[in-house]
């Protein structure tokens, strides 16, 4: 077991040396196992209106309530298309007021791999596909770098509320289904 | 022994001693003639000193010892009943509770200043307590006559370089008084108690006197004596604490192991038992050998006649007490506990659950309501009538259960406003004005898990309403109000929720001073345009009240927002109703219970969402009804009334079209009501709430999620926070209110 | 609170309430109304929550008051805290008959 220092200046506690990675988009990432509760295949979830696109629902899970977050969409890209090897990761965090579950969209798992201490090198300080503070470091493997994520920060609990908070998507559904509404009204009164 | 739960009852059992105490002190303040009220406190307190005694801690048991005995004074009416007296008291209660707090396992942890203020509160008392007081020590002063086993004889006898006697035990003999029950003590539990500091190897019971009273039997008179070997490594101070409280109202001898025969002799002499029958007991119990058993008779028997052994039952007129008085004081006590016990009879029996044990209790249930619906939704697509009523029945049963359970968890808030007594008297104090609190609907229940939570945003309240509401008794006689300001505290159930009111009868908030202070604190540039309804919402806003409204009393930075926070926080809301110079009403509205709910299901652009049934007042078809009249996109005409509507098709931002015919549910929030536009009703549905992840936690819309039948997850409306969402998208403009 | 149950062959005494000084006055006004020592009799402490001495006392004086009509208390079943009440005392019934000893 190896503890590695946040390069950020953020506490990160990555006491094991295995990832499990996977795919977005057509990039490949890894995530320390430990925060791992389990992968599940994909099932249809329930939609919450006016939500940013990277809240991509919540599903039952044995009675749990998880929210899934579409990592695709959280890294600014557009959101995820579901494929055949679509599927969740669900993640627990710890947080105030007690372990959180949360899932994230991927567009398929891959193997856990091992990577030590010395294979992980710090981000680099510029052209990042996402956000520096998502990047715990960049692991090497078979020759090439993954994007390893801070999933604490990913997936912050703080922030995502903050977000959604900010019903940014409200105005322009708002515009569009008035728009909408003038045309029904229209076509109805013919 | 794994002593934590024990720890855990005596802390839970000592909270609620110190709850009824402080309950009586004050009521005895108001009414200082109220006998049964003194013995409350005195029970309390007594019960509170007996188990920390079985605990051994020892701080705690001397302190409330120095109480009891003030308290024993006021019982017997020697001490008049004044506020200084039950300002001291109600000092020590708060003391008491401190030193409860510094209780546990691993025994007492009293700090250097801890220990300060119990001295300090024990200096107040002693005007109070009765010093060097016969009137405190009874008959009971036996052990110092009759020469019975004092200290300084009964060393070991083999110190004395004299052989004792070949016992290794204690031998403990214990008379108790025939009054020893009425005085609130147990010799059953001096008995465990001595059962700690040892192993007890015998107990001799003595029933002589109990035989003896034939007719005359008194159940409330203790006629029982105890002869005891205890073999022990403590000392003899050790075992003499143990009877400490009750030497009062017994006879106790302890001989130490070896001791010499005349110990024995002695103890026989004193007595007023049959001597051979003792003598026997101790030969069967091992403090004597037969040799040495007639040895003791033999000595005896050269005793001068003189010295009769003492009676203990004449003992008493004997001290020079006047036995009239006596028998009317005891007669008083006697009265007094059959009233308790009446009382007693008639009270409720109740038991003590584990919270936990509760809780999964509720979230089985909880799952199955679920499951129970999934059952009923396929019995109806089976069409198989027998099978539909059979579920239907299932599912009333069902629902009884549920509805049973969450009683369980159920309190009335009587607990919660009786706590506000005590502080409204110290505020007073401190406010140097007079204000009286009424409380009403003490009955009403809520959930025990919400009670916690509401005690701080009603202290907040009640501060406000004394400090910033209730004007001065000056200020007050000016405007006609009576001298005294009045405080209320009102609870009742309306629809689902629980209401529970603040009442002040003091200035009130005007609307001049909100917008006047909101401007000052720039949350506003002008109230222009501002509904009334939304200047009161206004106090709510963070950083509404300055530095220099922020008194000691009123606590610092906790402001109206952080209360309303706390409202929202268990799905309420508060309501402001105020009469400018004339008082304040502050309402605050709270649901019933935060696990199932009553809902009602509904379709928009196929997806499920849950209204809470509480709020559904009806559910009509948009087009066709002739009730309705559409006045424009957001506004109806309902048989004469009008109507904000929601057209939540809108407000999801859904893109597929609608259907012809649409539904509208009539929902209530607050004291508002307004519309609903959904696709389809799908009806009635009682499920369990689940709640949401706290990424949702700012949506005020969202009242929670819940599992439908069919293993989906179905968002849970919040219909206060879908108007309020659809108010801010209406004006078009950002107010700045939430 | 107590009931007396009477059988052809057997008479109990069931004790159903707490038996604490704050019973005690109403139990054994109970025992002088519903108890006639016409027979042996036996005593059931199971519902029996909380015992003192006073309650230790009543079933004494349920015993001398058997004697004294010539019949006795032949068995005493428990709950658990009259058991370990009795288990402090080292009471037992059978060994009550000691203190007929005692019976002026």
């Amino acid at each position: 077991m190896s503890e590695h220092e946040s390069h950020q200046g953020e506490e990160a506690v990555v006491s094991c040396d295995q990832f499990l990675t996977f795919t977005l988009g057509d990039d490949e990432y890894g995530l320390d196992i430990l925060s791992i509760k389990e992968i599940i295949e994909y099932v249809d979830l329930t939609k919450i209106p006016l939500m940013p696109d990277f809240i991509r629902g919540v599903l039952n899970l044995r009675g749990l309530v998880v929210p899934i977050i579409d990592l695709l969409a959280r890294f600014g890209h557009e959101p995820a298309q579901i494929t055949r090897r679509s599927c969740f990761v669900i993640v627990e965090l710890e947080t105030e007021e007690g372990p959180l579950e949360v899932g994230m969209l991927v567009d398929g798992v891959n193997d856990v791999v091992e990577i030590s201490g010395d294979n992980i090198e710090p981000p680099p300080s510029f052209g990042n596909q996402i956000r520096a503070d998502f990047i715990f470091g960049m692991g090497k493997i078979a020759g090439h770098f993954i994007v390893l994520l801070q999933i604490g920060k990913v997936l912050s609990i703080d922030e995502l509320s903050m977000l959604s908070e900010i019903n940014e998507s409200v105005d322009q559904a708002c515009k569009a289904s008035l728009s909408e509404q003038v045309q029904q009204q229209d076509s109805e009164n013919e | 022994m794994d002593l934590d739960p024990v720890i855990q009852t005596f802390l839970i059992e000592a909270k609620e001693q110190l709850e009824e105490m402080e309950e009586k002190l004050l009521s005895l303040e108001q009414d200082p003639g109220d006998i049964e009220a003194v013995n409350a406190v005195f029970r309390a307190a007594h019960t509170i000193k007996g188990s920390g005694g079985m605990f051994g801690f020892e701080h705690l048991v001397a302190f409330t010892h120095e109480v009891e005995s003030v308290l024993m004074r006021m019982r017997k009416e020697e001490l008049a009943i004044d506020q200084l007296l039950i300002s001291v008291l109600l000092s020590c209660s708060d003391h008491i509770r401190v030193l409860v707090d510094c209780t546990g396992a691993d025994g007492e942890k009293i700090s250097e200043q801890t220990a300060q203020v119990s001295q300090a509160l024990v200096d107040k008392l002693s005007p109070y307590s009765a010093k060097g007081g016969q009137a405190h020590e009874q008959s009971g002063q036996i052990s110092q006559q009759g020469g019975s086993g004092t200290p300084d004889k009964s060393e070991p006898g083999s110190e004395q370089g004299q052989p004792g006697t070949v016992s290794d035990n204690w031998h403990i003999s214990l008379r108790f008084n025939a009054s020893v029950l009425k005085n609130g003590m147990d010799p059953l539990s001096f008995i465990r108690f001595l059962a700690t500091v040892g192993d007890i190897k015998s107990v001799h019971t003595l029933a002589d006197k109990l035989a003896a009273a034939g007719e005359a039997f008194d159940p409330e008179d203790c006629y029982l004596g105890f002869e005891v070997q205890l073999y022990s490594r403590a000392e003899r101070k050790d075992i003499e604490e143990v009877f400490e409280f009750v030497r009062d109202d017994c006879t106790l001898t302890i001989i130490a192991p070896h001791s010499k025969t005349e110990e024995y002799i002695a103890l026989i002499n004193s007595l007023a038992d049959d001597d051979a029958k003792l003598g026997q007991i101790l030969l069967q119990v091992g403090a004597l050998t037969p040799k040495e058993l007639e040895s003791v008779l033999q000595t005896q028997m050269a005793v001068p006649e003189e010295e009769e052994p003492v009676k203990v039952g004449e003992l008493l007129p004997a001290q020079g007490v006047d036995k009239q008085v006596v028998d009317s004081a005891l007669n008083k006590q006697k009265q007094s506990r059959e009233r308790q016990a009446k009382a007693k009879a008639s009270e409720s029996t109740s038991m003590r659950i584990d919270a936990e044990k509760l809780d999964s209790l509720i979230n089985l249930v909880g799952e199955l309501v679920i499951a129970q619906a999934n059952s009923a939704l396929l019995a109806k697509q089976s069409h198989i009538s027998n099978l539909i009523d059979a579920m239907a029945s299932t599912s009333n049963l069902i629902e009884s259960i549920r509805d049973n359970c969450l009683k369980l968890r159920m309190v009335p808030i009587g607990q919660t406003f009786s706590r506000f007594q005590r502080v409204v008297r110290d505020i007073s104090l401190e406010l140097d004005k007079d204000i009286r609190l009424t409380t009403s609907g003490e009955d009403t229940e809520l959930d025990k898990s919400m009670v916690e939570k509401l005690v701080d945003p009603l202290m907040h309240l009640v501060r406000n309403s004394m400090d910033h509401g209730i004007e001065n008794s000056a200020q007050r006689v000016a405007a006609g109000k009576p001298e005294y300001g009045q405080l209320a505290l009102r609870a009742y159930h309306d629809s689902g929720n629980i209401v529970i009111e603040v009442s002040d009868d003091g200035q009130g908030i005007t609307k001049e001073k909100v917008i006047k202070k909101a401007i000052e604190n720039g949350l506003i540039k002008s109230s222009k345009g501002m509904a009334d309804y939304d200047i009161y919402r206004l106090i709510f806003e963070p950083g509404f009240s300055t530095a220099e409204t922020i008194s000691n009393i009123s606590g610092r930075g906790v402001g109206m927002d952080v209360v309303k926070q706390n409202i929202e926080q268990l799905k309420g809301s508060i309501e402001i109703d105020s009469r400018p110079g004339l008082g304040l009403t502050m309402r605050i509205r709270v649901p019933l219970t935060l696990a199932i709910i009553d809902g009602f299901l509904m379709e928009i652009s196929g997806s499920q969402y849950v209204l809470p049934l509480n709020s559904v007042i009806e559910c009509l078809e948009l087009s066709e009804s002739s009730d309705i009249k559409e006045i424009t996109n957001n506004l109806i005409n309902l048989r004469g009334e009008v109507l904000p509507i929601i057209r939540l098709r809108e407000l999801f931002a859904c893109r597929d079209r609608a259907p012809q015919r649409q539904n509208i549910i009539v929902v209530r929030y607050g004291n508002r009501k307004g519309g609903v536009v959904i696709d389809r009703s799908l009806g009635e549905y009682q499920t369990v709430i689940k709640p949401l992840s706290n990424i949702f936690k700012g949506l005020e819309w969202l009242a929670g999620s819940t599992i439908l039948g069919s293993g989906e997850v179905a968002m849970i409306l919040d219909v206060a926070g879908l108007f309020k969402n659809a108010d801010l998208q209406a004006s078009g403009k950002n107010t700045g209110l939430y | 609170m107590l009931t007396v149950i009477t059988s052809q062959d057997k008479k109990e005494v069931v004790f159903e309430s707490d038996m604490t000084i704050y019973e005690a006055a109403a139990l054994y006004q109970e025992i002088t109304e519903k108890l006639t020592f016409d027979a042996n009799f036996t005593v059931n402490l199971t519902q029996v929550g909380e015992i003192d001495i006073s309650g230790i006392q009543l079933i004494f004086q349920l015993y001398f008051l058997a004697q004294s009509h010539d019949f006795t208390l032949t068995h005493i079943s428990h709950s658990e805290a009259s058991s370990q009440a009795f288990e402090l005392l080292q009471l037992d019934v059978k060994s009550f008959d000691q203190y007929l000893d005692t019976k002026v």
